[in-house]
């Protein structure tokens, strides 16, 4: 479509939302109909060939939505996809909150002041996060089994990668036992830092798991419509960091820096992004094992 | 073991559906064209733009109701080299299966005196 101005960046933005799969196949062909289309519209008057414009770019982002949502058909509910959906919604964001939010051990209290137990006890912090670790391995073992157009190499090394990763932060977490000690043991110390390191190194290497697995993603479309929530996590967890490298950096008390807006919208976004990572998962069934429910394809 | 698919399973046609496999029903057609002779046919009531009419050349083609004739220059407009689309038997069975429905809902219209003039001699 010949078309300067904002028309014409309308369409190539419109042109934009179409599926990869069905631009590369009828891109072309849609560009040179449109063309065909202004051409004849502007041999009756300019009124008629903005009209055309207009309607040609409103047609265009309606077949976006309807590609996308046929692209999209083999996304269902499944119970396995359920499981680990929950896990990996719950997993990664009970592990950070458990470093980052005042929020989360008010929770904590609560639950221990009904369920009955005692959430000041030293075994309650590496408990959480053990648990937030076996979690955040399920997700994350399900994120990379749903990689079927991938490599086997690559998968079998994020398969390694998201069941060391977890296993270290969860050690790392184990670690913090080291409190029951007394202060002036010098076990305490180390513990302490072979805790840091193992929770540093691991949560890199979920990271990293995060990111080859969130562009393998995206690029196959492993989790539908929902392929871009592995990046997002990402994007939360890095936010949340560099949040916090800003609080630390500042040089506001900690105390008033984590209850502060900032931390609680950086805090916030990882079980977001987390929760609609659990959908991807829970609407895409895995490659093998699960039993899929094909749609006949229809015209309509 | 392949089930072979049966027009009236493809049924009802959507309209942008049903009159690109009318377009192509007499002759090959690229997508200007086909927009074109739609147009003319419906005396411009039905106007396919491209992403509506590329949307369902795509699914015809996937469910084998059209195919991809050649891609050849129209001596009517510039030298662009354009794709050419044609449809299949199934294509022209399913149009026809349609076509007969379409008419079966008319007479019933017609019986109820909905739809006067149809089906007179």
């Amino acid at each position: 479509m010949s078309t300067p101005g904002v028309e014409g960046r309308l369409f190539g933005a419109a042109m934009l939302m179409l599926p990869g799969e069905f631009r590369s196949e009828y891109g072309e062909e849609i560009r040179v109909l449109a063309r065909d289309t202004v051409r004849e519209a502007q041999s009756q008057g300019t009124a008629s060939a903005r009209s055309a414009r207009t309607r040609i770019v409103v047609d265009l982002l309606l077949a976006a939505m309807r590609e996308h949502a046929r692209k999209e058909s083999v996304m269902h509910f499944n119970l396995a996809g359920l499981g680990a959906g929950i896990a990996a919604a719950i997993g990664l964001p009970m592990i950070v909150a458990s470093y980052s939010s005042y929020g989360f051990w008010g929770l904590v209290r609560q639950t221990g002041a009904v369920v009955g137990f005692d959430s000041t006890d030293v075994a309650v912090h590496p408990t959480i996060v053990l648990v937030g670790a076996l979690l955040t391995a399920i997700g994350l073992l399900a994120l990379v089994h749903r990689l079927s157009a991938a490599a086997a190499a690559t998968v079998s090394r994020l398969r390694i990668a998201a069941a060391v990763g977890s296993a270290m932060v969860g050690l790392g977490g184990v670690s913090m036992l080291s409190y029951a000690l007394p202060t002036v043991s010098p076990w305490r110390g180390a513990f302490d830092l072979v805790g840091s390191i193992l929770l540093g190194a691991g949560f890199l290497a979920i990271l990293g798991v995060l990111i080859v697995a969130g562009v393998i993603a995206v690029r196959t479309r492993a989790l539908g419509a929902l392929s871009f929530t592995p990046l997002a996590v990402v994007g939360s967890l890095v936010l949340l960091l560099g949040v916090s490298l800003l609080g630390f950096a500042s040089g506001v008390p900690m105390e008033v820096f984590l209850r502060g807006p900032a931390m609680a919208i950086a805090v916030w976004l990882v079980p977001v992004t987390s929760v609609l990572l659990g959908a991807g998962l829970a609407l895409t069934p895995a490659p093998s094992g699960a039993r899929t429910r094909q749609r006949e394809p229809h015209p309509a | 073991m392949t089930v072979e698919t049966q027009p009236k399973d493809l049924l009802p046609l959507t309209e942008p559906v049903f009159h690109i496999l009318l377009s192509l029903a007499d002759e090959e057609r690229h997508g200007y064209g086909i927009m074109r002779e739609v147009r003319e046919r419906t005396e411009g009531s039905i106007v396919l733009a491209p992403g509506t009419l590329y949307g369902a050349i795509k699914r015809l083609r996937t469910l084998g109701l059209i195919e991809e004739a050649a891609t050849r220059v129209d001596p009517e407009l510039d030298d662009e080299r354009r794709k050419y689309y044609r449809i299949t038997g199934l294509g022209e069975r399913v149009a026809a299966a349609e076509a007969a429905r379409v008419a079966a809902l008319a007479r019933q219209a017609a019986l109820k005196r909905l739809l006067t003039g149809w089906g007179e001699a």
